[in-house]
């Protein structure tokens, strides 16, 4: 159990490594074109490569799908996505510039994530908030609020 | 004031993606999570351009074909996400994913050692990774 924990913050550490990656080739993207094209194109690959991807494993396992009905609201994660690029444009061009915004959705995405964990909300399991995870929560968001905050817009 | 919140409310709907796709990961799998989030996202942009921006959009056929591996890589980081999302926890999911993408952006840039922003980079890293440690590292005492 431990060392499957282990493994799997590993995993989702890389997946941060991964989003970052994303975020390079999508600026570029969205240099070339505007944000929202950008956002468009990266959703088409994106779908396509996750298609591939999926088929590919299913070949593999024919069990890798299981059959039980996920309720509606779980298709629907591709919707919040694609609105925050829009949003994001609105407020990168505003005062509060790419850093605040940066800032900002780290923020909102804390408190969200304490919320859903608190309640147990969308079938997470109920969690306690302790001494050390919130310590660690303050240092991780602080030492990331400190280097986009501290880079300005030169970002 | 309204900036401010829009700000947040972007925060909210980045957590809630991650979310909707980790419920579907649960019941499905990740793979069908992360394809379903982006044809979704993928229709619901093309009605947000056709509506508001104008299609046809233009393909520019001098830039490099890298700018495109973006989406490529997304696929991938939505599944792992959607994947890891209900084993580690939404907050965890979040801080770790915050952690490894601030370090990831740091070696992507470099650093430049003579400039200000070195101190706080460095420093805001040490905090991360002292975060990390207090994350991933659990107490010995349970059994």
């Amino acid at each position: 159990m431990e060392s499957n924990q282990l493994r799997f913050s590993i995993l989702t550490l890389g997946a941060g490594g991964l989003l970052a990656l994303m975020i390079f080739f999508n600026s570029q993207l969205a240099f070339t074109y505007s944000p929202i094209e950008a956002s468009w194109f990266a959703h088409g690959v994106g779908g396509f490569t996750a298609l591939i991807l999926m088929l590919f494993i299913q070949r593999k396992s024919n069990s890798a799908t299981s059959m039980e009905k996920a309720p509606f609201i779980a298709y629907l994660g591709g919707i919040p996505g694609a609105f925050t690029v829009l949003l994001a444009g609105y407020t990168v061009n505003s005062y509060l510039g790419l850093s605040g915004t940066l800032a900002l959705a780290i923020i909102g995405q804390i408190i969200f994530s304490l919320v859903s964990d608190g309640f147990g909300l969308f079938g997470l399991s109920k969690k306690k908030i302790g001494l050390r995870d919130f310590a660690s929560l303050l240092l991780i968001t602080g030492g990331s609020l400190l280097i986009i905050l501290a880079s300005g817009d030169t970002l | 004031m309204t900036m401010i919140l829009l700000g947040l409310l972007n925060g909210a709907l980045i957590a809630l993606a991650r979310t909707l796709n980790g419920m579907l990961s649960v019941k499905k799998n990740a793979f069908v999570a992360s394809t379903m989030n982006h044809f979704v996202g993928f229709a619901l942009l093309s009605v947000l351009i056709f509506l508001f921006f104008g299609f046809p959009t233009e393909l520019n056929l001098d830039a490099d074909f890298s700018i495109y591996l973006g989406g490529a890589i997304g696929a991938l980081y939505v599944a792992i996400n959607s994947f890891v999302f209900h084993k580690v926890g939404a907050v965890k999911a979040v801080l770790l994913i915050l952690s490894g993408q601030m370090i990831t952006s740091i070696l992507i840039d470099g650093v430049d050692t003579s400039s200000k922003l070195f101190l706080y980079q460095v420093t805001g890293l040490g905090m991360i990774i002292a975060g990390m440690y207090l994350s991933v590292a659990k107490p010995r005492k349970e059994t």
